[in-house]
């Protein structure tokens, strides 16, 4: 397995996937930024906070699993290149759980970027206008905490995202799962089965009911962990033509 | 206890209302170089991937160095190196990252990586990028690929797609003495005949899913002797002339044409009897019959061999 994962990572290098990690943490420092030096923003940490995990969790979040998910699968999806792949002594379970691992620590290190960005945003906003320093000490366990919450809430998004990746021959039609689920969220939040819906879940972490949030977190963490077995286990037996 | 290296019994798979392989049995022995032919649409495709564990048989079993593909399919494949359609690389990549992604995936050492590398001329162009790669250095790289790690069996499809000739040459020269330089039995399919007539020794021919022949090229061709072709003046009295002592001569255009496998001596022994009873031989020629011709009798074919 460790062999996957280096073969995986080594894959990376130079790709498009690399930029794609940075584009989200990039356009939420530069958004916190302007906002915070607009004056319109209260200027205290908690609202920085909810602020750069709402745009995350809402349009960022889903983007940026899209995004990856479709590149890290676009890469096998050339002539011949899964048959060469499966053609080795390699279990094919391995293969398959090497690309759900490193989508899954892709997507960390994005959170941990964003995670950067919600101080860094607000330093650099503080520095550039003490003015419109923010108020207060920086929530550095509550930020984590939260982020980490939605992390684990989209791996069921990350899962169908992955699932459709990697077994559709397509560019575009995980791209549009990944648009058409994001789109759909924004109008199901008000929704009473908007709780069940993979893209929203991430954003059910801010939701100011604890049970909506727990549900979330359980069906998107359990329910992710599920599907990306089932993943696993159904191209692991499928015929590879 | 046998030598089989591929062994397939009572192999079937259909696709909808398409037979496409029907119960093969394929004998691959140790050392051999077998060339893969058929048609269109014959099943080799289908069967190299079954060989290779990438599509389930609906009937039979497939071993592979005495081992089952899908109950031991890690031991099967242990020592298999393939090349099956087109080369698949990451473009993005250098030829020596390519061959490190196979290197991490089979626990094999960099020196590995360096060695084939050289083996397949692309020594020197291992630090570019596959994008900026020729049609025929993306086939060698595939061909490395398929090298590591000292392959006791290779399952190459099309190797020579895209190679000049100089690299068809090249790729020809390694195919024929994989067995005694790598101690490697080679299973591979093409649509070059005569490719297949310059490498193989074995043959396997396939056809709308069942095998019709496999064996030696040698006892391929024995068992079509090819014959002698004579153009001369009066052929139906030069036919029952011939008949006395061929009596399978047969009417061929503008002459007679006799079944087997004729000697110089032979061939001149039939002329002079013809000259000597007063007919005017104009052509005497021995035909040797060759792989292409023995494909399209067994199969039909009118040419169309991919």
């Amino acid at each position: 397995m460790i062999g996957v994962m280096r073969a995986e990572a080594l894959k990376l290098r130079r790709s498009l996937a690399i930029i794609v990690m940075g584009v989200a943490p990039v356009m939420t420092f530069i958004l916190t930024v302007l906002i915070q030096l607009s004056g319109e923003s209260p200027g205290i940490w908690a609202f920085q906070m909810m602020s750069t995990s709402a745009i995350w969790a809402y349009f960022l979040l889903p983007m940026t699993a899209t995004g990856l998910t479709a590149l890290l699968a676009q890469m096998e999806h050339g002539p011949g290149t899964w048959s060469q792949i499966l053609a080795t002594p390699v279990p094919k379970w391995q293969v398959f759980t090497g690309k759900i691992v490193m989508a899954l620590a892709l997507m960390a290190i994005v959170t941990a970027l964003i995670y950067g960005s919600i101080f860094a945003s607000g330093f650099i906003a503080g520095w550039i206008n003490p003015a419109e320093a923010l108020e207060g000490s920086p929530p550095w366990w509550d930020a984590a905490k939260l982020l980490g919450k939605m992390y684990l809430a989209s791996f069921l998004l990350i899962a169908v995202q992955l699932g459709v990746a990697l077994r559709f021959n397509s560019f575009a039609l995980p791209v549009s799962v990944g648009i058409g689920g994001t789109f759909v969220a924004v109008a199901a939040t008000s929704s009473e089965y908007g709780i069940f819906f993979p893209w929203l879940l991430p954003v059910n972490m801010l939701a100011s009911e604890p049970e909506r949030a727990e549900f979330a977190l359980m069906l998107g963490g359990l329910g992710g962990a599920a599907l990306l077995a089932l993943i696993v286990l159904y191209l692991s037996r499928r015929d590879w033509h | 206890m046998n030598d089989w290296v591929i062994e397939t019994e009572g192999v079937s798979r259909r696709f909808g209302s398409i037979q496409a392989v029907d119960r093969l049995d394929l004998h691959v022995p140790q050392g051999a170089v077998a060339g893969f032919l058929g048609p269109n649409g014959a099943g080799k495709t289908t069967t190299i991937r079954m060989l290779l564990g990438l599509i389930r048989p609906q009937g039979g079993s497939i071993r592979l160095g005495g081992h089952d593909i899908h109950r031991e399919r890690r031991k099967a494949l242990t020592g298999v190196g393939s090349l099956v359609e087109t080369p698949a690389h990451y473009p993005h990549l250098t030829g020596a990252e390519n061959l490190d992604i196979a290197c991490h995936m089979a626990g094999l050492p960099r020196r590995e990586r360096d060695r084939v590398l050289d083996l397949v001329g692309l020594g020197g162009a291992a630090k570019r990028r596959v994008k900026g790669y020729s049609l025929g250095m993306r086939q060698r790289l595939g061909l490395a690929r398929a090298l590591l790690g000292n392959p006791k069996l290779l399952i190459l499809d099309e190797p020579t797609n895209g190679l000049d000739p100089s690299g068809i040459h090249e790729m020809r020269t390694l195919i024929r003495e994989a067995p005694e330089r790598f101690g490697a039995t080679v299973l591979v399919s093409s649509h070059l005949l005569g490719e297949i007539e310059q490498t193989a020794n074995h043959v396997a021919l396939m056809h709308r899913g069942k095998l019709l022949f496999q064996d030696t090229i040698a006892a391929l061709m024995d068992a079509h002797p090819g014959g002698l072709t004579i153009r001369l003046d009066r052929p139906a009295e030069a036919l029952s002339r011939i008949r006395a002592t061929h009596a399978d001569a047969q009417e061929a255009e503008d002459g007679v044409r006799l079944p087997g496998r004729f000697t110089p001596a032979e061939c001149a022994a039939v002329n002079r009897d013809l000259v000597e009873a007063g007919f005017a031989v104009s052509e005497l020629t021995a035909v040797k019959p060759s792989l292409e011709s023995i494909f399209l009798e067994r199969t039909g074919s009118t040419g169309d061999l991919q």
